[in-house]
């Protein structure tokens, strides 16, 4: 089973983690021992420091083919920030197919008045945006809003709560072409083969989460969780290659 | 082949599932929760038994999920193996419960939950459930969370010292207090860590394994809530060795249902019996 991982963080905190994933060296050895062929990776200190230091920093994976940028953003109103055409270009330029971001921790609005601007490129351009769901201001109601506001944007829902939360995405899932979730936190019983003989297997990527969580645990899920070979290699690899594949510069 | 290997092809070793419920819950859509669902999918991630604990018990009448325990305790033997759930919130009905089910074949310990119950550990409400526990070397299940006034360290440690004999099963490892759960564990012969939700910190099972010792580390999963595939993955891919997972996985859960098959049929226990 070829595997690609979505939702990697590497880099050190300001709080100790058990085991420590701060290099991409680390993620590359984690990959190797699960068996995980590449993974798209944003660096830690956009969390915890700013998304500009972050962005810089991820220049160090040029040098490891297997892994891939997910660049963070803000939104244009300040000098931090370029204008959404130059950011777009560098995105380009790095070679970067994804971004992210943290709208509560670095205090925004998703509104299209605060990122218009920048998400509507991002639909132009197909560019897949990763969000934490704890990051989306008003949480589930703020992605509502979001998907409204922006129906061909290409959401990425990560970490969607360790309670499942079907109730909430599936309607989303159903109604906008370009939302999915990603498999971290995905995990109640049962839920993934549920889940994709109801709504399909295209909306959902692997991604696990680390350093938080252990690869090997959606892994596993994956392999047993008694879907067809077709469904279980969407979720695998083919469905974010498709999506980092269709973004068009 | 690695027994990792073997889990990704199908196989693997039995796993015992110590942190089960049973039953739908208010706030999430769990497509296992019917019992014979749950039974399908134990049969699908190879568990071999659970210890379960219905969710009516925990957050609705409790008679009446203690009642649900039996019937899916009685239509699975050794299948299915049973906590009696104590709310110390009805005081009158502990020891009745207590009676009517710990004599009850495959009934093997009580479950409480200081969260939902809004209850310490170490309320005097709950005293007559620890003494039974203690004299009949009960497993006792408890929801456990970092940091609680209920169910933190502090107050787990004070019935951990007062009620030697109880085989304390720290659901969660008082999850976030992981320094703390693991000196509990490492402290005290009679408890262990019970792993349900702790999963999501990657790197703690190498080291509770380290620490506290792969013999006092125990799978769980809240099924039907959490899938045990990806618990098992999170064991089966950590960095700790085969003999490690497969006492997480099976080995110290059979021993100590071992045990309490055994204390169930020993004249202490039947002294109680209604």
């Amino acid at each position: 089973m070829r595997l690609f991982d979505c939702d990697i963080a590497y880099g050190r905190g300001s709080t100790a983690l058990p085991r420590e994933v701060e290099t991409p060296e680390a993620i590359v050895a984690e990959l190797d021992h699960c068996g995980v062929a590449e993974a798209l990776v944003w660096h830690r200190d956009a969390w915890e420091r700013d998304f500009d230091t972050a962005n810089e920093r991820m220049i160090e994976l040029d040098a490891f083919p297997r892994l891939h940028p997910a660049m963070t953003f803000v939104p244009t109103c300040c000098a931090e920030m370029p204008c959404a055409v130059d950011f777009v270009k560098q995105l380009r330029a790095r070679g970067a197919q994804a971004v992210r971001a943290f709208p509560a921790r670095h205090r925004y609005s998703l509104d299209p008045v605060a990122c218009g601007d920048l998400i509507d490129l991002f639909t132009v351009y197909s560019v897949p945006v990763f969000m934490p769901l704890a990051e989306v201001p008003g949480g589930w109601e703020g992605v509502y809003t979001l998907m409204r506001n922006f129906p061909r944007l290409r959401l990425v829902l990560t970490e969607t709560g360790c309670w499942g939360e079907d109730r909430f995405f599936r309607p989303l899932m159903k109604t906008y072409e370009h939302f999915y979730i990603t498999t971290n936190r995905l995990e109640t019983a049962g839920q993934l083969k549920d889940l994709v003989d109801r709504a399909g297997a295209t909306r959902i990527l692997f991604g696990s989460g680390l350093p938080h969580n252990y690869p090997g645990g959606y892994v596993l899920m994956l392999a047993r969780a008694g879907l067809t070979d077709e469904a279980r290699d969407a979720i695998a690899h083919r469905n974010i290659e498709r999506l980092l594949g269709e973004v068009d510069w | 082949m690695s027994l990792r290997g073997e889990f990704l092809a199908g196989e693997g070793c039995p796993i015992i599932d110590t942190h089960g419920h049973l039953g739908p819950f208010y706030g999430i859509y769990m497509p296992e929760a019917p019992l014979e669902k749950m039974t399908g999918g134990m049969n699908r991630c190879g568990v071999e038994s659970i210890v379960l604990s219905p969710h009516t018990a925990l957050q609705g009448d409790t008679r009446e999920g203690n009642k649900e325990m039996l019937a899916a305790v009685r239509a699975y033997p050794g299948r299915i193996y049973g906590y009696c759930t104590v709310n110390p919130n009805f005081p009158d009905a502990v020891e009745p419960e207590l009676d009517a089910y710990l004599p009850e074949e495959n009934v093997v310990g009580v479950k409480i939950h200081p969260v939902t119950h809004e209850c310490a550990v170490t309320d005097a409400r709950y005293q007559p459930m620890w003494e039974r526990a203690n004299a009949d070397r009960l497993m006792v299940l408890s929801h456990t969370w970092g940091g609680d006034s209920n169910c933190g360290c502090g107050p787990v440690r004070a019935v951990a010292e007062r009620y030697p004999d109880v085989r304390l099963l720290l659901g969660h490892s008082c999850y976030g207090d992981w320094d703390g759960a693991i000196a509990l564990a490492s402290e005290f012969p009679n408890v262990y860590l019970e792993l349900t939700a702790a999963y999501h910190a990657y790197g703690l099972l190498e080291r509770m394994c380290a620490e506290a010792g792969s013999n006092k580390v125990l799978f769980g999963t809240d099924y039907p809530w959490f899938d045990p595939m990806v618990a098992a993955g999170c064991v089966v891919f950590a960095h700790i060795g085969e003999d490690d997972m497969r006492n997480i996985l099976y080995d110290n859960a059979r021993a100590l249902l071992d045990e309490q098959l055994r204390v169930a049929d020993s004249p202490t226990v039947s002294e109680h019996a209604p």
